[in-house]
């Protein structure tokens, strides 16, 4: 085992220099959509080095959520939205010096930090690590263990927040007061029958040299009627164009 | 292990989780125009529900649910019927509101609300940084929800945008200092920490990690150098909005900021008691000086909530600089100080709320309220009640909070900070009482004077608030005085 201990840390330092790396970029890449995928790219390195350390749960949630969804509709907002990149990039530039500044001092007080860090190895009180010091059963079965019992007030949390998120994301831009919503009204399309739809219409035999056009004339209409028809009994569009279908047989 | 998680003393806050889902589901369905108006009904019923539960819940002792990560005593509950009291009356207070947002059945807002009490209820009973966290996030998301639902008007969007980006931030710092404290502690339990800081005492590391709590949860409280989201915020959004940003998650911030400096880091008291003093004295000075120059009622409003901020962490800071956690007088002065200050400024924002122009539109500019005594002496009876117990003065209940916190730093010999806190005190009566000179010595401009129409609801309200305010130095200043003095023993 004490022989793959090289390869363990390669591996740590690879992923770890990439997600830096890539992390980056991230900032200082000038395409927008390049920034996005380069952020796909961090959530990949940092999923890896997760799994590396055994937190295989969080390591592919990090992938699914993350890099599956959540960064994909970042892209998609990104080539959706023009963005002025110039503008982004000129704070950027005006702010470098002062952010510099603050993150170096940051950083610094970091290092001095962690450097005088002596760790008090004794785990005195172990409520949350007995998930990661049974190393007998996997990750995922340690959380299945304690995610409903133990910390069962915390997972319905985590939901109510989620039902926030949702409830706000819709009440901010769902409008439901719009008139081209095209709905579809299941019953009301099975109640139909040929008998209230079907209409005759009578056309006059001396236009016969004009019949395709009045045809055509009468087709647009009749759908114009259907439309506004469709706005109060929401009628589905589908309804409209067959009924001008059946309508030009009557007349054949 | 897990005997039981004895779920009896978090039974009201799993009655409004359950209550406020289930309005969510039924108001999907509900098909009536005024379906915004009965939610809010519906939630202000809950609301005084949940209320009876958390008084019946009162008990003298600690009590645990969930294995610990979650703690009632009676501190903790006094803040808990504070914050459902002032989220009832903003509530009522956003009636006009809510049916003006209602254009198209929004019927979100007031289950928002909720969703938000929830948060803090949760947040302010936690006994671990987790469950901490997750009230905290619910609170800051309902209320990014809350900033942004006047969705039409720019200005609640860049509110609610500045609001969202600086919030995230802010979490994403506090939970990195929570990190730190799990990485040293080897635990997240307020319990455990502090018998881990208690063992092996703490190095560089946790230091960092407690200036970056603080720095999270400074932001969530408007504490300065953190306050430059609050004014714009408090403008865009808007005012009943205003109203419950400006007292509920401010009591609820407080609290938790008390319970994490003196549970967990019990220990850090000289740091944290230093830094706690420097965000106190920046935040008088700051709000003091920067809400000189405001003409606009809720900006000013907004830098005299920094200005009280301040007032409210010098009790922390005593209690940390004279290492004493467990101080009765400290525990106190904030709940005293919590509860004036609402009342406070619930009644300055009621009033506000009736303040239109002839077109119905808000005015909270400080002009229009120009000869308005003239026109509405009551009104403006009431007002000049609010700014004199902002400002401190006796006999005014401001006065009493103001004096038990100073006092109490006295005693601790802390005389720098009480010396700004006087200084700033003073400077803040300039733009305090400008309102009431307005009011009395302006004189009513000829046309496009302010129209007062409070509804009924708000007219209540801002009496009660007056009265208490007005009348705190006779009976109910010494009951409140022996109830808080009971509960924090």
């Amino acid at each position: 085992m004490e022989n793959y201990m090289w390869l363990n840390a390669l591996v740590f330092y690879v992923f770890a220099f990439v997600l830096i790396i890539s992390a980056l970029f991230v900032v200082f890449s000038k395409n927008p959509v390049h920034s996005v995928l380069f952020l796909i790219l961090t959530f990949f390195n940092a999923s890896a080095l997760f799994i590396l350390e055994g937190a295989e749960f969080i390591g592919f949630t990090l992938l699914v959520v993350y890099a599956g969804a959540v960064a994909i509709m970042f892209l998609f907002v990104v080539m959706f939205i023009d963005i002025d990149t110039h503008t982004i990039k000129g704070g950027l530039i005006k702010a470098l010096p002062v952010a510099l500044i603050l993150g170096l001092i940051f950083l610094a007080e970091l290092i001095v930090a962690f450097v005088s860090w002596k760790i008090p190895l004794t785990h005195v009180n172990s409520d949350l690590n007995l998930a990661f010091h049974a190393t007998q059963v996997s990750n995922i079965t340690d959380l299945g263990l304690v995610i409903y019992t133990r910390f069962f007030h915390i997972f319905q949390m985590g939901g109510l927040v989620l039902l926030v998120g949702m409830l706000g994301a819709i009440s901010l831009t769902l409008r439901d007061k719009r008139e081209d919503f095209k709905t579809q009204d299941i019953s009301q399309q099975l109640e139909r029958t040929y008998v209230n739809t079907l209409r005759i219409v009578q056309s006059e035999p001396q236009k016969n040299d004009n019949e395709k056009k009045d045809s055509e004339n009468e087709k647009s209409t009749e759908t114009d009627t259907a439309n506004s028809n469709s706005n109060s009994n929401s009628n589905s569009n589908k309804d409209s164009d067959s009924s001008s279908d059946i309508e030009k047989t009557g007349e054949k | 292990m897990i005997t039981s998680l004895n779920i009896t003393s978090a039974i009201p806050e799993i009655f409004l989780s359950i209550a406020s889902v289930a309005l969510v589901a039924i108001f999907s369905f509900v098909q009536s125009k005024r379906k915004a108006v009965q939610a809010l009904y519906a939630s202000i019923g809950v609301l005084i529900i949940t209320l009876v539960m958390l008084i019946r819940n009162f008990t003298s002792v600690d009590s645990h649910a969930f294995l610990g990560m979650f703690i009632v005593n009676p501190f903790i509950s006094y803040a808990k019927v504070l914050i459902v009291v002032l989220s009832i009356v903003s509530l009522l207070l956003s009636k006009k509101f809510i049916k003006m947002c209602a254009e198209n059945s929004r019927f979100e807002y007031p289950i928002v609300v909720l969703f938000a009490i929830v948060g803090m209820l949760v947040m302010i009973s936690s006994g671990d940084f987790l469950t901490m966290y997750l009230g905290l996030e619910l609170q800051s998301l309902s209320l990014y929800v809350l900033a942004t639902f006047q969705r039409k008007s720019l200005k609640s969007a860049e509110a609610g945008l500045k609001y969202v980006v600086l919030g995230s931030l802010a979490s994403g710092i506090f939970l990195y200092g929570v990190s730190l404290i799990y990485g040293y502690a080897d635990s997240i339990s307020y319990k455990n920490v502090a018998i881990a800081f208690a063992h092996h005492g703490y190095n560089k590391v946790v230091i960092i990690a407690l200036v970056l709590v603080l720095v999270g949860m400074a932001f969530k409280i408007s504490a300065a150098p953190f306050h430059m989201w609050v004014a714009d915020v408090y403008e865009g959004v808007p005012l009943p909005v205003t109203t419950f940003f400006s007292t509920a998650p401010k009591v609820a911030g407080l609290i938790i900021l008390l319970r994490v400096l003196t549970e967990p880091l019990n220990h850090l008291t000289h740091d944290w008691g230093q830094v706690v003093g420097l965000l106190s004295i920046l935040s008088i000075v700051s709000g003091g000086l920067l809400a000189l120059r405001q003409e606009n009622m809720k900006r000013m409003m907004a830098y005299s909530s920094v200005l009280n901020i301040g007032f409210l962490l010098i009790p922390i800071a005593t209690m940390g600089l004279s290492n004493n956690v467990h101080s009765v007088n400290a525990h106190v002065s904030i709940l005293l100080y919590l509860t004036l200050y609402v009342v406070a400024n619930i009644g300055v924002f009621s009033v506000l709320m009736g303040a239109m122009d002839e077109n119905k539109n808000s005015l909270t500019n400080l002009k229009s309220f120009s000869g308005l005594a003239s026109k509405h002496p009551f009104i403006a009876v009431l007002y000049t009640i609010y700014m004199l117990s902002l400002t401190g003065i006796p006999p005014f209940a401001g006065f009493f909070a103001k004096f038990y916190v100073l006092k109490d730093a006295l005693s601790a010999h802390l005389y720098v900070i009480v010396a700004f806190a006087i200084v700033f005190a003073v400077i803040s009566a300039f733009y305090y009482i400008r309102v009431i000179k307005v009011m009395y010595f302006d004189k009513f401009p000829e046309n496009g004077g302010a129209v007062m129409e409070l509804s009924q609801a708000g007219l209540v309200i801002a009496t009660i608030a007056g009265a208490i305010l007005a009348f705190f130095f006779l009976a109910p200043g010494g009951l409140l005085l022996d109830i808080l003095t009971t509960l924090v023993r």
